[in-house]
């Protein structure tokens, strides 16, 4: 999935001359935390977020009538200039990537020096849920599988044999190193004979079910075992 | 027990799957069977349902489906995915249709006769096919006799309609077609669908516009035995009562939430579905002046429904049951090919089952998850 798939557009800016104000009354009006700053000829060159502006703004709790004037300073005067920016055709991944290593909450999407867009960490967080959310009636396996050319093959041939569709397969490395976790929904409300040959054929193939099992074979905690491995987020 | 009904007859018979298939009618066939060996069904309790006619299916799915399916039951070769048929789970077979028609036809009956005062309590056997949607079939269901039952209450009889689904899956179908009605509350106890099938029924699932509120949600932790069940049970269905104050009570016993079935991972003994019919039958006197109909739903083990129907019925016709009635010798051995080991000590009893070292921490999360859609609850009080 690229950048411009999920990005925000059209992107709400200010120009560095605007006032704190301005800047804040957008903010606020939109239910937006950052602001590219822009010049005349739309080019970035800065980004301001709602901490700088509450870092520049008078105190809620000591009020002195002359601190408003501090709002009424230009957006140049707190906005950062070194704006981390992503292209259109970037990954989502790699977008994600630079949001963690920075510690910032979003990115200007630049393309060819034009602004063209905007992508935060809710824009991910919401492409995550997109991935892994349930959008098909369906039944969730878990498995475990060798890290081998033909593996997931394997393991999902056996639904084709049984004539059922998989709405979702995600696949991991395990804990273990040359094994993969992989979690599939099956567009059943009876896996019974899928699960029946998975064990059957299971300790031939490599294939190791995590879920569903008996009670008394379950993890102590399940909810550790499988953390991250959810295909539902809700 | 002139005004308490099963509503039953052979043609809903025909609603089962080919061979191999879980969901075949011999699953009715062996219920009606246990209850007439254990003495409590006599021939003048049964009312044979009416076939739906094709506006009654129409309540509550699309035209183009409805002809979709009928088109197939003449030809299942022309059943398409598209419409949820020719499925691993519901495979199209000839005269589906009609089939259906019966089903929801004697979900209609059991409606229209409790509607018109001439019963107080009904038993529908044979459908609880609350996963159809609106547009096409799935999980084994084809037209929604639920939904449309409820239809008929709220629409023709202007009826506020409290369901409640005790199947161990979701009750989507029935959820969807009322998301945003105002006249009717679902609620639906489930294991959650973090897992299981069809993966929906989270606290968050509240409903929309008229109906937001009225969609209510308890999905429960794998595992999940006696103890926290009907401790979620009594925290959430009598408070869906003083909320909602409905006019009349629909339920969907799916006998699936127990150890013995081999589609979840709920670990019931039969002693929740003892109990629940006792607990439904005292809050449909005390808030719909006694009506309320039943449905038989999902369940595929044949040492689990058969006894957890007879329950049902046990209760709502006051035909009291010794928990402790050995399972008739004749039942047994006419089902005995289909019913596995080993076989319940009696009617009301389940062998001990070995309890679950995480029991403590699972009724811990199912008590959170009651907790949060109490808050939900609360916030529309």
């Amino acid at each position: 999935m690229l950048v411009r798939e999920i990005m925000n557009r059209p992107v709400f800016t200010v120009r560095a001359t605007d006032t704190l104000r301005e800047a804040w009354e957008l903010m606020r009006d939109r239910r937006i935390r950052h602001l590219p700053v822009v010049d005349e000829s739309g080019r970035l060159v800065g980004i301001v977020t709602d901490r700088d502006l509450r870092g520049a703004s008078p105190s809620k709790l000591i009020f002195h009538e002359k601190d408003l004037a501090l709002l009424e300073a230009p957006v140049s005067t707190v906005m950062s200039q070194d704006v981390e920016t992503v292209h259109p055709l970037d990954p989502i991944e790699e977008a994600a990537l630079t949001l963690v290593k920075k510690k910032i909450g979003a990115l200007p999407v630049v393309d060819t020096g034009n602004l063209v867009g905007i992508v935060t960490t809710t824009d991910l967080l919401r492409s995550l849920v997109k991935f892994l959310r349930v959008d098909a009636p369906s039944s969730r396996i878990d498995v475990e599988v060798e890290d081998r050319v033909g593996a997931v093959h394997d393991l999902t041939g056996i639904f084709k044999d049984l004539g059922l569709s998989l709405s979702s397969l995600i696949l991991y490395p395990a804990e273990h190193p040359g094994r993969r976790r992989v979690v599939l929904r099956v567009m059943t409300i009876d896996p019974t004979q899928a699960l029946r040959r998975l064990r059957e054929i299971g300790p031939r193939e490599g294939i190791r079910l995590l879920w569903p099992v008996e009670a008394a074979e379950a993890p102590q905690d399940p909810e550790g075992e499988t953390k991250g491995a959810s295909g539902d987020v809700r | 027990m002139s005004d308490v009904k099963l509503v039953y007859r052979q043609e809903v018979l025909t609603y089962s799957f080919p061979d191999g298939h879980p969901f075949t009618s011999r699953r009715i066939e062996a219920a009606v069977d246990l209850l007439q060996s254990l003495g409590i069904l006599r021939p003048e309790d049964v009312l044979p349902g009416h076939k739906a006619r094709d506006e009654d299916i129409l309540r509550v799915h699309d035209p183009a489906y409805v002809e979709h399916v009928r088109r197939a039951s003449e030809n299942p070769y022309a059943a398409s995915p598209v419409f949820g048929l020719a499925t691993a789970d519901v495979p199209a077979f000839p005269g589906m249709h009609d089939a259906t028609a019966w089903v929801v036809g004697g979900a209609l009956t059991a409606g229209e006769a409790i509607a018109e005062g001439r019963l107080v309590h009904a038993f529908v056997l044979g459908g609880g096919l609350h996963h159809a949607q609106r547009d096409h079939a799935s999980g084994f269901c084809i037209y929604n006799d639920a939904a449309a039952l409820i239809h008929l209450l709220a629409s023709d009889y202007g009826m506020r309609v409290l369901y409640i689904d005790f199947d161990a899956h979701h009750g989507d179908g029935v959820q969807a077609i009322f998301y945003r009605d105002g006249r009717v509350m679902t609620l639906s106890l489930h294991e959650s669908g973090r897992y299981l099938y069809p993966g929906t029924g989270f606290v968050d699932e509240l409903g929309e516009g008229e109906g937001f509120g009225l969609s209510l949600n308890v999905p429960l932790d794998p595992y999940t035995e006696d103890d926290s069940y009907l401790e979620t049970v009594h925290a959430v269905v009598p408070l869906a009562f003083q909320v909602f104050r409905p006019d009349i009570l629909v339920t969907l016993h799916g006998a699936d939430p127990h150890l013995y079935d081999p589609l979840t991972h709920l670990s019931l003994s039969i002693r929740p579905f003892v109990e629940i019919p006792k607990l439904l039958h005292e809050l449909a006197h005390v808030y719909t002046h006694g009506r309320w109909i039943a449905l038989s739903s999902g369940g595929y083990d044949f040492r689990v429904f058969p006894r957890a129907w007879a329950w049902v019925w046990s209760d709502m016709a006051e035909r009291p049951l010794d928990p402790h009635t050995p399972l008739p010798e004749d039942w047994v051995n006419r089902w005995k090919r289909v019913l596995q080991n080993p076989l319940p000590p009696a009617v009301g009893i389940d062998p001990p089952f070995p309890r679950n070292p995480r029991a403590e921490s699972i009724a811990e999360h199912n008590r959170r998850t009651v907790a949060q859609l109490l808050h939900h609850l609360r916030h529309q009080m």
